[in-house]
Formats: C-alpha cells, sequence, structure tokens
C-alpha cells in the first residue's frame, strides 16, 4: 500500500508536515510449503508469520532536532484521500509502529538551496498477534 | 487416495508422505578372533521401519487440537494396524510408535502443524 501526499500525519506526539508519501510493505517472515507423494507441485502453502514495513518520506523545511529514534514503539496515523475534497476520506492508523530507522539526505537544487529528505522506516506491531496492525477506516469530513 | 492406518483416516486433513526407513536382515557385526576368520550372524528379519512425515491442517486452533488429540491417542496406544499409504501399498501389522509435532503450530490463513510419525512392525 502506498498513499502519496497524506494529510494531518502524526508519529507518537510528533505532527510531521512535509509528507510526501507513506508506503507499508508485507512481507512473508516465514512460508509453509509442503509437497505430497502423488506428485511434483506443492500441495499446501500458508504464511504462519508475515512482517509489515513502513516507510514515512517527508521533506524538510528547518532544522529539527525532535526525530524519533530507533526502539521507539509510537502510534502512527494520518488521513488520505483520492481527492482533496471530503468524499471518501479515510484515515489510516498503526496502533503501534516501532521505529527501525531515521535517515536523513541533503541535496543542492537547482537554485542552490538546500533541500533536505527525512526517511522513517519502523515494523507495524498487531495489537493482538491476530489483528492487522494497519486500519484504514471512512470518516467524514476534511481531509 | 486416502491414507489410512488401523482403517482411520487421521491424516488426510493435509499433504502427507511415506518413506520406508528400515529393512531387510538384523545381522551382528563380524566377529574375529586370533584363531578364526571373520565371520556375521545372520540373526533375522529387521523389523520394518516406516516414516511418515505432513502437515496437519484445520480451520481453527481447536479443530487443530481435536485432530492433534487423535492422533496422540493412537501413537500411545500401541495396538497393530494396517498402513495404507496414497497408492493403495499396504504394510500389515504396523505399530504407531511415535507422533512428533514440530516445535511450533502455524497460524495463518489456517491452523497448522508439521509432524514426524514413525510405525514399526515388532519383531518382524
Amino acid at each position: 500500500m502506498i498513499w502519496l501526499n497524506p494529510a494531518k500525519v502524526t508519529l507518537g506526539a510528533l505532527a510531521l508536515e512535509g509528507v510526501t508519501h507513506i508506503a507499508i510493505d508485507r512481507e512473508a517472515e516465514r512460508l509453509s510449503e509442503e509437497w505430497t507423494d502423488l506428485g511434483p507441485f506443492a500441495a499446501f502453502a500458508d504464511v504462519p508469520e508475515q512482517r509489515v514495513r513502513v516507510l514515512i518520506v517527508r521533506r524538510v523545511a528547518q532544522s529539527e532536532t525532535a526525530a524519533p529514534r530507533p526502539g521507539d514503539a509510537l502510534a502512527l496515523s494520518f488521513r488520505t484521500s483520492a481527492t482533496a475534497s471530503a468524499a471518501g476520506v479515510r484515515s489510516v492508523s498503526v496502533a503501534q509502529l516501532v521505529v527501525t530507522g531515521v535517515e536523513h539526505a541533503v541535496s543542492a537544487g537547482s537554485s542552490g538551496a538546500a533541500s533536505a529528505t527525512q526517511r522513517i522506516r519502523g515494523v507495524a506491531l498487531s495489537t493482538t498477534g491476530s489483528a492487522d496492525p494497519v486500519t484504514e477506516t471512512i470518516v467524514e469530513g476534511e481531509v | 487416495m486416502a491414507s489410512t492406518f488401523a482403517g482411520l483416516a487421521l491424516f488426510n486433513s493435509g499433504p502427507h508422505r511415506f518413506v520406508i526407513r528400515s529393512a531387510g536382515r538384523l545381522v551382528r557385526a563380524p566377529f574375529q578372533t586370533p584363531l578364526e576368520l571373520p565371520f556375521t550372524i545372520n540373526e533375522a528379519v529387521r523389523e520394518l521401519w516406516i516414516v511418515q512425515r505432513g502437515r496437519l491442517i484445520a480451520p481453527t486452533n481447536a479443530e487443530l487440537m481435536t485432530l492433534m488429540d487423535a492422533v496422540q491417542a493412537r501413537a500411545e496406544l500401541g495396538q497393530f494396524g494396517t498402513l495404507v499409504d496414497h497408492h493403495g501399498k499396504q504394510w500389515t501389522s504396523m505399530t504407531m510408535l511415535s507422533f512428533d509435532p514440530d516445535d511450533r503450530i502455524d497460524r495463518g490463513r489456517v491452523c497448522s502443524v508439521r509432524y514426524r510419525v514413525e510405525y514399526l512392525r515388532f519383531g518382524a
């Protein structure tokens, strides 16, 4: 899943400005596969363990010192919509995002002014072990 | 076709495979003394040993436990039975010797557990 230009992004107590996109990647941590005595093809496959990774990318406009740190467990929430209208606004939240890395990159623009990008990586945790760590709900109101 | 042991279809919730691990003659290792040439004692037919590996699968944890309990009960019973594989091959007078589930139950789309079962034909 990927959301471009999400609004009202909060990570813990931080309100993150300038977020360009948030991506959520899912991958199998362990794959169970079985074959039979009847032929060469797998007869069973399941993913009993999976990992949900979150990447937040934002433009940084001015100096900052209050960045999250690896190991922090924070709630992530943001709003998104296909259009800027109030219709179909969705609220996406991750109850607990454990930060695994915060990186910054600075590059010089064509005008000579430096621009900075911050990338926050994390692993989303389930509240129960079976509930999806990412919840998406339709909300009323503006983005 | 479905496999059975002692007429029971205990394992057909998931894929499983059979292999003969040991068959043949039981012999004693070569003896040798200063006065005799080496010789081997031919004792008997070796006990037939069959290993089954597979996975029990159920939609819920409780149903998986029911499947595991049934296999465990059969393994603890120690009775003889005929083992029939997917191709209809039959091994008579087999005893389910052990049932060893894997070190974890997998809970993904379904609940499942890998296992290893050993069968032995005692004193064959």
